[in-house]
């Protein structure tokens, strides 16, 4: 047989996959020995390859491939949106956090303490990591090489960590590097899909690229088809999902409850060092619906506990998540380009120009004060800046009451109500989650949640209350606050009780020294009792006078109504 | 045939903004435009072992999860098919990792063979596809009846032996002959259109 015959024989029964392994090396001597055989073969595998390609196209694979990869995509609409938004600080916070690793490890009775020396230090940690965010504005490419499997942070809801900033949206956590979360809650994805949430406190660590290390607190897990085998770590227990969704919650003392949701969770005991249990009797698979308390280590009662479907989140709660704007000539962020925000567990970005218009149309305060910032010169009237999309122009420090109102506010006469009245261009339709955006100008000297506020409906009738705005949703220390561009600040010397005299008194100019940045907050309707897909035209605004800082409301719009 | 389905430029440049403003949707768009060149693609370049699909899918994944790098108005199939060499760079180099590499993972040389030949345009492999179509209409029925038992039917080689009278090596004869018939009957197209174009 000629080498050519052979070579046939041979490569045959490789596309056929019939080769057997003395074969194949036979097969390697003849490929070496002949580089035209190389040729040869690589051109029929290409025709082999192109062959099975037709007859894939013929039973109208197109379709089937086009559903099964978009079955794959990331679940949330806007996730490569939010990872715009945070990949500033990518590469050198992870590098930060490392240097920060030997950070010693907390367990909940250690962090109690500290966390009201934390409050006391925040503005102080705050003010110091805000310089990171000035250097790392040019952090905003990552090569295609670096595009390995990593961990992320998928998106966050009122995080605070201890001693440091959450990380930004989108950007990488670092492997082994313990994190406490005191409160909040963020989402953690993992490169085959798998995601988990936490709830703070709690203490965790990401261990690999398939598994977290959770020392305390509580979290849910889930991890979809292709993710199977990911697994959470406790002290005393190794959780192996077998598919799909199952909550964990470790307590102070270590003992571990598990909850089924859908599919299984196989559960091992570990021993003090960290090591599985080899004896299969260790080894507890839970089905859905299941539950079980495991106990510390060396403890072999495994105690059944009620089914709590509640124990799992499926999502973050409903919030806005971060928003784009203009930059300006001095770097700060000007004008609003789009709000991303989650409604009814739905991540949307909506475009600044979909947003519902909203203008103040009555304002009162019954003493002097700055009740405008923007440029250096207005337009005239001055308060049609509160409509425009700038995020540095608009009325300002209105008065309030600490108590919220119960009666609809007074708008004219001698008795007005201290405030300030908005109105939209079209009326806003109370959907599921925030119907309203709101945006406050805040710098350090502020509170970092945000300047406390009252919202109350125009009319009041039976079933309407105020609400009161406590915590923005992108606070002082959400990396997704932007830094503004400069403004001035117009200062009223007399009393500034009318829109009116808002338009029309003298005042000083003076331009901002400090920077500003710009939190959000999401207003849902329903909280001021307005039934679900009600129209409404405005509301009335006040400072909650919960201290000397007043609510700055630079822009505010009315969420486009939900198509269904 | 999944042609006459295939977005227009107009659609996909549509397509493209909606997914930058974060309409996962419109992705399909852009799946539909280029999954056949990027399949075919990485069939004639994905070495045994390697699932064509998967890579496709992974890239796919990758170019939406990464979208906020590609510049809209720029060549977005140039991108994916970046993204789907390295993609498939990542699976060889796993797949070269794992112990018993050359039984799982087939000769070297045809896997530096077929890297080597990564140059050509995906238009280019799109054109060999095309071509390959009407070599396999234009082949001999009694080939053709092989080619169609073992790649539309996928039944083994016993079972076509036994459905044409023959015996298993005459069998891989047969495909072996087709096989070496349309590729020669590819690359005189080929010639002949790059005459014509020059």
């Amino acid at each position: 047989m000629s080498t050519q015959e052979r070579f046939a024989e041979l490569w045959t029964d490789y596309l056929e996959g019939e080769l057997e392994e003395v074969d194949l090396k036979e097969l390697q001597e003849l490929l070496t020995a002949d580089e035209s055989l190389v040729h040869q073969a690589a051109d029929l595998f290409q025709t082999h390859r192109l062959l099975g390609l037709i007859a894939a196209e013929k039973f109208d694979s197109q379709e089937a491939f086009v559903n099964e990869t978009l079955a794959l995509l990331p679940k949330n609409d806007s996730d490569f949106s939010k990872r715009v938004m945070s990949e500033l600080l990518n590469s050198k916070s992870v590098t930060d956090d490392q240097q920060r690793s030997s950070t010693r490890k907390l367990g909940l009775r250690q962090i109690a303490p500290v966390l009201l020396g934390c409050i006391a230090l925040s503005l102080v940690i705050v003010s110091v990591l805000s310089q990171r965010f000035d250097d790392n504005d040019t952090h905003q490419m990552i090569a295609l090489e670096e595009a390995l499997p990593e961990v992320r942070m998928a998106s966050s809801s009122h995080p605070k960590f201890f001693g440091e900033l959450a990380p930004p949206i989108g950007s990488l956590l670092a492997p082994q590097r313990e994190y406490v979360l005191m409160s909040g809650m963020i989402e953690v994805e993992f490169p085959a899909g798998a995601s988990v949430i936490m709830e703070g406190p709690a203490v965790f660590r990401i261990s690999s690229d398939e598994s977290l290390a959770l020392d305390v607190g509580r979290c849910s897990v889930h991890a979809p088809p292709g993710a199977e085998g990911f697994r959470i770590d406790t002290p005393n227990t190794r959780i192996v999902d077998r598919g799909t969704r199952f909550a964990v919650n470790v307590s102070e003392s270590t003992e571990t409850d598990v909850q089924v949701l859908e599919g299984a969770a196989d559960v091992y005991d570990v021993d003090q060092n960290g090591k599985v249990d080899q004896d299969r009797s260790s080894e507890t698979r839970l089905a859905i619906g299941e539950a079980k308390r495991f106990a510390a280590t060396g403890a072999s009662s495994k105690n059944t506990l009620p089914f709590d479907p509640t124990s799992y989140r499926h999502s973050l709660p409903d919030r806005v998540v971060s928003y784009k704007a203009t930059v300006a000539a001095d770097g700060g962020a000007e004008n609003l380009v789009s709000v991303t925000i989650q409604r009814g567990g739905r991540i949307i970005e909506v475009l600044a120009d979909e947003l519902i218009p909203a203008q103040v149309s009555s304002f009162y305060a019954p003493g002097s004060g700055a009740f405008l910032c923007g440029p250096e010169t207005f337009p005239n009237p001055r308060s049609s800046i509160s409509i425009d999309h700038n995020l540095v122009t608009g009325i300002i420090n209105p008065a309030g009451s600490r108590e919220p109102l119960t009666e609809s506010p007074v708008l004219d006469g001698d008795d007005k109500t201290p405030g300030m009245a908005i109105r939209f261009d079209s009326p806003v339709i109370n959907g599921p989650g925030a119907d309203v955006v709101l945006f406050d100008l805040q710098t350090f000297a502020n509170p970092p949640d945000g300047d406390a506020f009252h919202v109350s409906p125009i009319v009041f009738r039976e079933g309407l209350r105020s609400h009161t705005i406590q915590k923005y949703d992108l606070t002082m220390e959400s990396p997704e606050s932007l830094y503004l561009t400069n403004f001035h600040v117009h200062f009223f010397e007399e009393k500034t009780d009318s829109l009116e005299k808002l338009n029309s008194l003298e005042t000083k100019t003076h331009q901002q020294a400090i920077k500003f940045r710009g939190l959000a907050v999401g207003i849902d309707l329903s909280d001021m009792g307005y039934a679900e897909g009600e129209a409404v035209s405005g509301f009335f605004i006040q400072d909650a006078l919960d201290d000397a800082h007043h609510v700055d409301p630079v822009f505010i719009g009315g969420l486009p109504e939900i198509k269904k | 045939m999944a042609s006459n389905r295939i977005p227009d430029d107009a659609q996909v440049d549509a397509a493209l903004e909606r997914v930058s403003r974060g309409d996962t949707a419109a992705f399909a768009v852009i799946v539909r435009r280029h999954e056949r060149s990027l399949r075919t693609w990485l069939a004639v370049h994905t070495p045994p072992g390697v699932d064509v699909d998967d890579i496709a899918q992974r890239s796919f994944v990758a170019a939406f999860t990464r979208f906020h790098e590609f510049e809209l108005g720029t060549n977005f199939e140039a991108w994916l098919f970046t993204i789907a060499k390295f993609q498939l760079r990542t699976e060889t180099t796993r797949l070269r990792r794992i112990a018993d590499y050359h039984t799982r993972y087939g000769p070297d040389l045809l896997q530096r063979e077929l890297a080597r030949r990564s140059d050509s345009s995906s238009e280019a492999w799109k054109l060999r596809l095309e071509y390959l179509q009407g070599c396999l209409e234009a082949l001999d029925e009694r080939l053709r009846r092989f080619v169609s038992w073992r790649y539309d039917e996928e039944i083994s080689l016993d079972e076509m032996a036994t459905r044409s009278g023959r015996s298993v090596p005459a069998v891989k004869k047969q495909l072996w002959k087709a096989r070496q018939l349309l590729h020669q009957c590819v690359k005189s197209r080929m010639t002949a259109s790059e005459g014509g174009a020059s």
